[in-house]
């Protein structure tokens, strides 16, 4: 039964004065709220279809199992009765067909029946075996029951049978087993097994517990509380999913935590009142057990049962303004008593309350006051997370599917709670783009225990295909991608139609771009053995998929260029990087093409192969389009602009002088400002005249520098130049050769002037080794300085020197040659 | 027949909706003020949020009873703070009240020029309505003489302006009086010295207390003065000194004195000294004055934490060291008597599921309170030891293991389960 799909039969199976009774009731009385436009159209729909019911209801027999025929649905949609695998595409999709993608949109989420009536599809034989709670001896006889029989993910009995095969896999037939040696367990574990519709819930939540007890365990102390009639099952699902880890994730750090304080029982009562008392966000019914496991905890740091209450009962703020619900605590260090947040008795004078109030009443610093937030969302029904950051933690909330809002700096970085990897915000787009779509998960998901089946029965090809055709319901699913990797490396997939099958499959990863990459993990030895072409195809794709997606300083592209670099030849470098420049420099908004600059430079700069650099990024900014006028183009110019700055500092680090000139000129063919010439009073008197720069070095750049205008600051026009504070803050001019030089002129910016009073210009001919010509205590606004006749120097340096650590800005520094 | 009836309930609904978007009828907070400011009459606001809170009808329903009732009516303007979802109410939600809130329905009362009063917790406002009158009926009765002083605060200069401040602020319930920023403003400006007292009895939270006294400890604001070489004396000198302030009452109180026992601890720490009585008799006090606050209860478990003579008590077969044991031996003792199934040698050990560095030794166990069995090695660190109860006494036994425990890691601690097994 695909969930959802029943829920709306239900509805519309009654008359249609009593669903509209129904549905102006829950109007009237306030306890459905008006909150999104998807629950406007849910109610639209549900009259809707209440009327067209009814016509239907006149000609058609409705005693038919309601669950074989919403089964049936998905797969009618598609290929009909039977299900027929995609065939091999061998389409290699063009860089055009790849920028037109566009991500599915998915129709908004409905309320749906959480608590199915548990209903058997199984064979006599097989529920007879259950009775022994030999569950090897079970999973045997469900193989050979299915060995016989074709994949319909139409059929019930099919289905439940396949689902109990993937179920005793997963957990382990010798781990059911032994939970069967006790009476009671034993009685939980037929009654679920026996229960199809709670058994997808649970196979089809995410992370499904491997190998585990800890998963089934859960679900049998919910069934136990509830005396057997469970009333919420996804909650059920997501707790047991939280406690239990996945084959992915098997960690499960909440088995680990003090029972009497982290107990799934508790949360799911908690819950259960919760929504009982309209107390959570108007969204939650509809959550699927996949979105519930963001409510219920955080997998990976937890906080305590009691938190849920405590910030049920004491954080309660308009539904969007949950990002600052953080600073209910004091962000605070020390704590009350004195102790340090590093130390560890900070928390220790109120140990005793839970975790949230520990923290509103001690406060903390970022990871408590993180939690908090979190929680506070979470315990009223609001999935969240919080996410790990360098040195700092912060939290991500949501409140319509695919819209993660950010809390005290989230909502990017590693997710303390995940299903498909912590690196956000690569793991939640994912995660949303697979789950969002409730109908093609759920036939998906149908298809994944055939082709497990079928593998079982010993049908490899078969589950080839059935993997394929399962992920042509979802075909992000990395866990399914990755099963067919594997059967696809054991049929000796050949090198032609590896390269066909990524090029048909990258560029489904629209809005996933890094997902892609991710997904090819697994196909490191496969990709190597194609020659250097088909390689650059396949990282084509992935460029362009990741150049369309969400750019986040948390996501570095920098690994993954690397590493395709690395497996091509030599020769291969300048076609690989050209491809890479022109997809990220017309592309996205920027900050790949930062990263991908910044490897470069590192590169290929300032050695040997410096010149495939110049070739390669000069061909892609001779590409580059030229600029529009709208706000979306300022922002992308922007953007663009900060990549260059940052570029240019890289180049300038690396003294690449060809990197730093092409990344100068491609600047400014992209619409990079120029500064308004400001001109020099000192400059009639100097001997010689403005030696062309070969390089401009910064020793740190601040937010105030202007690295596109880097070679400006060289010329009489001047530009601008900012370091960070530092004690002694420099700049150095190169020149392309050696040369007579006569003198210079420094020239500070405007503004701030009383800093840089102190300074001695150098010259050097190694660039290391830096003789002083002319030193000031005061250096006035502009500084002109006379060489001694004589001197040759390829490199001339300004050095300031501060008593503590001082800015310095510059717009001139321009070298006088004779 | 069914469509008049569907119409009718679309009316019906429509209507009742409509009541839900908006059902508090007073006026939004500018207008409130102004109209205060005209009629020189304190302002009270119901925080509260239509579209998103659950009870938000029965809540506007309770608070106009309220204000209508014999003791309120007509003698404030009365106005709310509808904080609904969306982020243009976002942006004036923080400009618009003087102070922030997380929970809500609450309830701000200002003085007719702004000044913050009170602040009315929810569970106060969800509390009894007899009790919300009486907050806000002494309100009322204070609001002429705080808005006076209030304006004497800020017409006069120097430390008479803020004595008047001051005085103001004692007019209000103490944890009203720490959150008034803009009387504050005046003392911190006008006394800087604390010559008054009310800078230390309101103004300085305790971040404030521990710059100054860590200010004091390292030889002034420049000092670099490290570990034992900071100035104990001075610093301990300066606290005592504003605790003589009669005027420094309840939690600030506490909070000076948990300022005492940070300055002991330190001296302690640093001096490797073991005179615990200065700092334990100063937490002891600030337990004494509430032990039901905040700080009340975390002065007791910083008092037992730091009393060598006390000991824990670990429930529920689980043990978490972090909070508990930071450099120092401390007795556990732990209820097994669940555990025992008639006599035998039992195999006790703690089964780690957090491993911060933890050392255990000196195991015992005690029957009915008599000692039956420990370690062979009292000094020697191990997490696991053989007991034999070969004789117990008939029913249930209270059998308790005690043990010494010393964790050096805080926040990496150790935790996890306590196991007692028959062989």
């Amino acid at each position: 039964m695909v969930p959802g799909a029943r829920h709306r039969h239900k509805q519309s199976s009654g008359g249609s004065v009593f669903v509209a009774l129904l549905a102006l009731a829950a109007l009237g009385v306030g306890g459905y709220y008006l909150y999104d436009q998807s629950q406007k159209n849910d109610k639209s729909a549900l009259v809707k279809k209440s009327k067209k019911k009814k016509k239907k209801a006149s000609t058609k027999q409705e005693t038919a199992r309601t669950e074989q025929r919403i089964a049936s649905a998905a797969a009618e949609e598609t290929t009909g009765n039977e299900i027929i695998p995609a065939a091999d595409s061998g389409n290699t999709s063009s860089a055009t067909e790849i920028k037109s993608a566009a991500r599915k949109t998915f129709p908004p989420p409905s309320r749906y029946d959480r608590a199915p009536k548990a209903v058997s599809h199984l064979p006599k034989a097989i529920v007879d075996k259950l009775d022994g709670g030999d569950y090897q001896a079970v999973y045997d006889d469900l193989v050979k029951a299915l060995k016989g029989q074709k994949p319909n993910i139409k059929s019930d009995e099919y289905m439940h049978c396949a689902m109990l095969t993937e179920l005793i896999r997963c957990t382990g037939a010798e781990v059911m087993t032994e939970l069967a040696k006790d009476k009671n367990k034993a009685k939980f574990l037929e009654a679920f097994c026996k229960d199809s519709a709670w058994l997808e819930f649970y196979l089809g939540g995410g992370l499904v517990p491997y190998q585990t007890p800890v998963g089934v365990d859960v679900l049998y102390r919910i069934w136990k509380e509830e005396d057997g009639k469970v009333k919420n099952k996804a909650l059920a699902v997501a707790l047991a999913s939280l406690w239990g880890g996945g084959e992915t994730s098997p960690q499960q750090p909440l088995t680990k935590m003090n029972p009497a304080q982290f107990n799934p029982v508790w949360r799911y009562n908690f819950f259960l009142k919760q929504e009982r008392e309209k107390k959570l966000h108007p969204n939650y019914p509809k959550l699927r057990p996949w979105e519930l496991r963001f409510v219920v905890g955080i997998a990976g740091q937890d906080w305590d049962d009691k938190s849920f209450e405590w910030a049920a009962e004491n954080i309660n703020m308009p539904w969007d303004q949950y990002h600052s619900a953080c600073w209910a605590a004091v962000y605070t260090d020390p704590s009350r008593f004195g102790d340090s947040v590093q130390g560890g008795a900070y928390n220790m004078p109120y140990s005793v309350m839970s975790d949230a109030e520990t923290t509103h009443r001690n406060g903390g610093v970022c990871g408590a006051l993180s939690h908090l937030g979190c929680f506070a969302a979470m315990a009223h029904g609001i999935p969240a997370t919080t996410v790990g950051q360098p040195g700092h933690c912060a939290y991500g909330y949501r409140l319509e599917r695919g819209k993660w809002v950010g809390g005290f700096g989230g909502p990017d970085g590693g997710m303390h709670n995940q299903i498909f990897g912590h690196r956000a915000p690569t793991s939640y787009t994912l995660m949303e783009t697979v789950f969002g779509d409730d109908k093609g998960v759920a036939t998906a998901y149908r298809k994944s225990y055939a082709a497990r089946a079928l593998e079982a029965a010993g049908d490899s090809a078969g589950a080839i295909d059935m993997w394929k055709s399962a992920l042509e319901d979802s075909p992000l699913h990395p866990f399914f991608r990755k099963e067919l990797h594997r059967l696809m490396k054991e049929a000796n997939t050949s090198a032609d139609s590896w390269h066909k099958y990524l090029m048909a499959t990258i560029p489904l990863y629209v809005e996933n771009g890094f997902a892609a990459v991710d997904m090819t993990a697994d196909l490191e030895q496969e990709i190597a053995a194609l020659n250097d072409a088909q390689k650059i195809d396949i990282y084509s794709a992935m460029h362009t998929m990741i150049a369309g997606s969400k750019s986040s300083w948390a996501v570095k592209c920098t690994d993954v260029i690397k590493n395709q670099s690395a497996t091509l030849s030599e020769n291969m470098q300048e076609t690989y990087l050209t491809r890479v420049f022109g997809i990220h420099m017309h592309t996205g908004d920027g900050t790949v093409f930062g990263q991908v600059l910044e490897w470069a430079v590192a590169e290929f700069c300032g050695g040997e192969k410096e010149a495939i650099f110049s070739k390669a990024f000069a061909s892609a900014a001779e590409k580059a389009p030229a600029s529009g006028s709208g706000e979306a183009d300022a922002e992308k110019s922007k953007r663009m602009m900060a990549a260059y700055n940052k570029a240019i500092v890289a180049a300038e680090q690396s003294r690449s002088a060809p990197a730093f000139q092409s990344l100068i000129q491609a600047a400014k063919k992209s619409g990079a400002a120029s500064t308004t010439p400001i001109p020099l009073n000192t400059l009639p008197g100097m001997q010689g005249s403005p030696a062309q720069a070969a390089l401009f070095r910064i020793s740190t750049s601040a937010q105030w520098d202007t690295p596109t205008t880097h070679l400006d600051i060289t010329t009489p026009d001047g530009g601008k130049c900012h370091t960070n504070k530092e004690e002694k803050p420099h700049f150095i001019v190169e020149l392309p050769n050696s040369s007579a030089v006569t003198g210079c002129i420094v020239r500070k910016t405007d503004g701030n002037e009383g800093r840089m009073k102190k300074a001695t210009v150098y010259t050097s001919s190694d660039g290391a080794t830096w003789m002083p010509k002319e030193s000031t205590d005061d250096m006035p606004k502009e500084w002109a300085v006379n060489f001694p006749a004589g001197t040759s120097a390829k490199w001339v340096k300004v050095e300031f020197e501060n008593k503590s650590p001082d800015f310095a800005h510059i717009s001139h520094f321009v070298v006088f040659t004779r | 027949m069914k469509k008049t009836l569907f119409t009718l309930l679309v009316l019906l609904s429509g209507l009742a909706a409509a009541d839900t978007t908006n059902s508090c009828k007073l006026p939004d907070v500018p207008t409130a003020r102004e109209q205060a400011k005209q009629q020189n009459k304190p302002i009270i606001i119901l925080r509260h949020g239509s579209d998103w809170l659950h009870d938000d009808a029965d809540i506007c329903r309770k608070w106009q009873k309220i204000i209508d009732s014999p003791e309120l009516a007509g003698k404030a303007v009365y106005g709310q703070f509808d904080d609904t979802t969306g982020q243009e109410n976002g942006d004036v939600r923080k400009k618009i009240l003087p102070v922030e809130c997380f929970n809500m329905p609450e309830v701000v009362v200002m003085a007719a020029d702004g000044t913050l009063m009170a602040v009315l917790p929810t569970k106060m406002v969800r509390g009894k309505e007899s009790g919300i009158i009486k907050v806000l009926s002494k309100m009322l009765e204070i609001h002429p003489e705080f808005s006076q002083l209030a304006a004497k605060a800020n017409k006069t200069e120097g430390i008479e302006g803020a004595k008047a401040a001051g005085e103001a602020l004692d007019l209000l319930y103490q944890r009203d009086a720490v959150r008034c920023g803009a009387l504050h403003n005046i003392i911190n400006k006008k006394d800087p010295e604390d010559t008054t007292g009310y800078r230390s009895q309101y103004c300085w939270e305790h971040m404030g207390m521990y710059r100054q006294i860590n200010s004091i400890l390292k030889g002034g604001p420049e000092g670099q003065l490290k570990g034992a070489d900071r100035k104990f004396d001075d610093a301990i000198k300066y606290v005592q000194k504003v605790l003589k302030n009669k005027r420094l009452k309840g939690e600030r109180r506490q909070q000076w004195l948990c300022g005492l026992a940070y300055i002991y601890r330190e001296r302690n720490g640093s001096t490797k000294s073991d005179d615990w009585k200065p700092c334990l008799d100063a937490l002891k006090e600030a337990v004494e004055i509430n032990p039901d606050n905040e700080i009340g209860i975390g002065a007791a478990k910083y008092h037992k934490f730091l009393d060598r003579d006390a000991y824990y008590v670990i429930k529920n077969d689980f043990y978490d060291s972090g909070d508990q044991v930071v450099g120092y031996d401390k007795e556990w003792r732990i209820d097994v008597s669940h555990h025992i199934k008639g006599p035998g040698t039992y195999t006790f050990y703690l089964e780690k599921t957090k491993t911060g560095r933890m050392d255990t030794k000196d195991f015992r166990i005690y029957v009915n309170g008599k000692l039956a069995d420990k370690s062979d090695d009292p000094t020697k660190i191990v997490d696991r030891v053989d007991f034999d109860l070969n004789s117990l006494p008939p029913g249930k036994p209270k059998v308790e293991v005690r043990l010494l425990s010393r964790c050096y890691d805080g926040w990496y601690a150790s935790a996890g389960f306590i196991r007692m097994q028959k062989k």
